[in-house]
C-alpha cells in the first residue's frame, strides 16, 4: 500500500511550526523520526492532510545533562541514547532499555519523545517514563506547558497533547548512586518484537550502600513499579509498591512483591489467559527487582548535591542521523 | 517537488510527490531496483539503505526527506577492483538463496559492523533485524561474524 495524499510543511523555526499546528490542529501530523507514523501512513490507517516534518527545527536534537535532571529533545533518536548518557542509575537504565527498541535502522531514525506521543501499549519509553516519573514539555503558539508521563498517556495511540501542541523535549529525573537501583525486563518473541509484556521498577533506599548487608542492605523508602502489555497503557502497581516500603529488599518481600503485582493488574480481554498474564507479570517484577538491588551496586557518578544550583555546560547532540 | 539527493555517489534531480517513499524514489527513479520491498512497514528490513553512511529503512523515510542528503545502496558500497567485504563473506559463507533479502541485510551490516561493543549476543540481534525466508540464516550470521572480524581490523 501507498500513502494517501498529502500536503507537506517542513517548517525552519519552531515559531513557525507552532502557527502551522495551531492553523491545522488534527488535520497535521508530526514527523520526527517517522517509524511509527509512516508505517501508519503506509497502511492508509492515518490520513492527514497535512505531514509537518520537524526535523529542519534547530536545537532539538540536544541532550542536555544537569545536576538533577536529563533533558532529550525531540529529535533525539533512539540510537543516541544506547551510550549512557550519564553515568549513575538513569543513564544505565536508559542505555540498558534504548536497544529494546526496535532494530537499529529503527532506532537510527526514531525519536525518544516521538514514541512518548504515538503511545504504542507496548512502548519501552512510555512505561520507562511513567514509572521515573519524567515530564513532557508541550510547546504551542499560545505558550508552553509540562506533564507528567502519567498525565500524558491516555488509551491506545493516544495522549492528552492537543492537537496545536508539539512535544519539545522530555525530562528524566537523576539519581544518586548507591541509594537507587533500576530495574526493566521485557517479555518479547524477539529483540525487536513489540513487548508482550514488560516491568520497570525503581527502587529508593533510605540510605546510601552500608558496608555490610550487600546490594540489598537498608530499608527501602520508596519504589515505584510499572508494567506494560496488560492494559491501554501502562500502569504503575502502588499496592505491589508499598510491599517493598520501611524493610530492606530481602528474596522474599521480592517475590511479595511480584505476587502483589500479579493480583493487582487487570487482565486484558482477549489475549492469553488472565492466569498467564498474571504470571508474566510476577515473572518480569522478580527478575527486575533484582536488577534494581545489583543497579544499586554499581559504581558510577558523582554525589548529585541537589541544592547546587546550574546546568552543566550543553552537551552537543549525539543524533548521528542528519 | 522536485528534490536532489546524491544515490550511489550521483546527483540525481527527481520529482516526487509528498508521499512518495524513498524505496519507491529509488527504485521507480534513480534506477536502484535492488532495494526491495517486502513489507513496506519497516519489520522485514529488504529496503535497507544508508542515508549519510546510516542504516535505515527507505520504506520509512519518506523522499522528500532524503533532499539534499546521501543514499548508498549495494550499487555504491565501496568495493575497489572486487567485492565490498560484506559481499564476500556473504558469498564465501553461503549466505544466500533467492536473493531477495540480501541488498538489506549486506548494507544494514556494512554499515553496522564496525560497531566497537558488537558481541556474539549484540550479532544475533542485529541479524534478526532483518527477515530472510530461504536460509534459515545460519550461513548469514556466519558471514556476519566473518565480515565483523575484518570490520574491526579495519578499525
Amino acid at each position: 500500500m501507498k500513502p494517501q495524499s498529502f500536503e507537506y510543511l517542513a517548517p525552519g523555526t519552531l515559531g513557525e511550526a507552532l502557527d502551522l499546528l495551531a492553523e491545522h490542529a488534527e488535520a497535521a501530523s508530526v514527523l520526527a523520526g517517522g517509524q511509527s507514523l509512516v508505517p501508519l501512513l503506509n497502511l492508509r490507517l492515518a490520513r492527514p492532510e497535512f505531514v509537518l516534518d520537524i526535523n529542519r527545527l534547530p536545537g532539538l536534537d540536544r541532550v542536555l545533562v544537569a545536576d538533577r535532571d536529563v533533558r532529550v529533545g525531540a529529535l533525539v533518536r533512539h540510537r543516541a541514547v544506547e551510550r549512557a548518557l550519564e553515568p549513575g542509575p538513569l543513564g544505565r537504565l536508559l542505555a540498558r532499555v534504548a536497544p529494546r527498541v526496535g532494530h537499529p535502522p529503527i532506532r537510527n531514525r526514531g525519536t525518544v519523545c516521538g514514541s512518548l506521543a504515538h503511545a504504542d501499549p507496548a512502548a519501552e519509553w512510555c512505561l520507562l517514563g511513567l514509572t521515573v516519573d519524567a515530564e513532557v514539555r508541550l510547546a504551542s503558539a499560545a505558550g508552553t506547558r509540562r506533564l507528567t508521563v502519567d498525565a500524558l498517556l491516555d488509551s491506545p495511540f493516544s495522549t492528552t497533547r492537543r492537537p496545536d501542541e508539539l512535544i519539545t523535549e522530555v525530562t528524566f529525573p537523576r539519581w544518586a548512586p548507591g541509594q537507587v537501583g533500576a530495574g526493566f525486563v521485557e517479555r518479547a518473541r524477539t529483540a525487536g518484537s513489540f513487548a508482550e509484556a514488560a516491568a520497570c521498577v525503581l527502587v529508593h533506599w533510605a540510605g546510601p550502600l552500608p558496608g555490610a548487608g550487600g546490594p540489598a542492605g537498608g530499608e527501602v523508602a520508596a519504589v515505584r513499579i510499572g508494567v506494560a502489555g496488560v492494559g491501554g497503557r501502562p500502569v504503575l502497581l502502588p499496592a505491589a509498591a508499598a510491599t517493598l516500603v520501611g524493610r530492606p529488599l530481602t528474596g522474599r518481600q521480592r517475590d511479595l512483591a511480584a505476587a502483589t503485582a500479579a493480583d493487582e493488574i487487570t487482565p486484558r480481554d482477549g489475549a492469553d489467559p488472565a492466569g498467564y498474564q498474571r504470571a508474566i507479570v510476577a515473572a518480569l517484577i522478580t527478575a527486575a527487582l533484582d536488577q534494581a538491588v545489583l543497579d544499586r551496586a554499581e559504581p558510577g557518578g558523582a554525589v548529585l548535591d541537589p541544592d547546587r544550583p546550574g546546568l552543566d555546560p550543553d552537551r552537543p547532540g549525539l543524533d548521528r542521523a542528519g | 517537488m522536485e528534490i536532489g539527493l546524491t544515490v550511489d555517489g550521483v546527483p540525481r534531480q527527481v520529482d516526487v510527490e509528498p508521499r512518495t517513499t524513498l524505496a519507491d524514489a529509488l527504485r521507480d527513479q534513480c534506477a536502484a531496483t535492488s532495494v526491495h520491498l517486502g513489507c513496506e512497514q519497516g519489520a522485514c528490513g529488504a529496503c535497507t539503505v544508508h542515508l549519510d553512511g546510516v542504516a535505515v529503512r527507505a520504506c520509512l523515510l519518506l523522499a522528500v526527506q532524503a533532499d539534499g542528503h546521501r543514499v548508498t545502496t549495494v550499487a555504491g558500497l565501496p568495493a575497489g577492483t572486487g567485492l565490498h567485504p560484506v559481499q564476500r563473506a556473504f558469498a564465501d559463507h553461503g549466505a544466500f538463496q533467492c536473493g531477495f533479502c540480501t541488498p538489506g541485510f549486506v548494507l544494514l551490516l556494512a554499515a553496522e559492523l564496525a560497531e566497537p561493543d558488537l558481541d556474539d549476543a549484540a550479532l544475533l540481534d542485529l541479524v534478526s533485524s532483518n527477515l530472510c525466508r530461504c536460509t534459515g540464516y545460519q550461513g548469514i550470521l556466519a558471514a556476519a561474524r566473518a565480515a565483523r572480524a575484518a570490520a574491526q581490523l579495519a578499525g
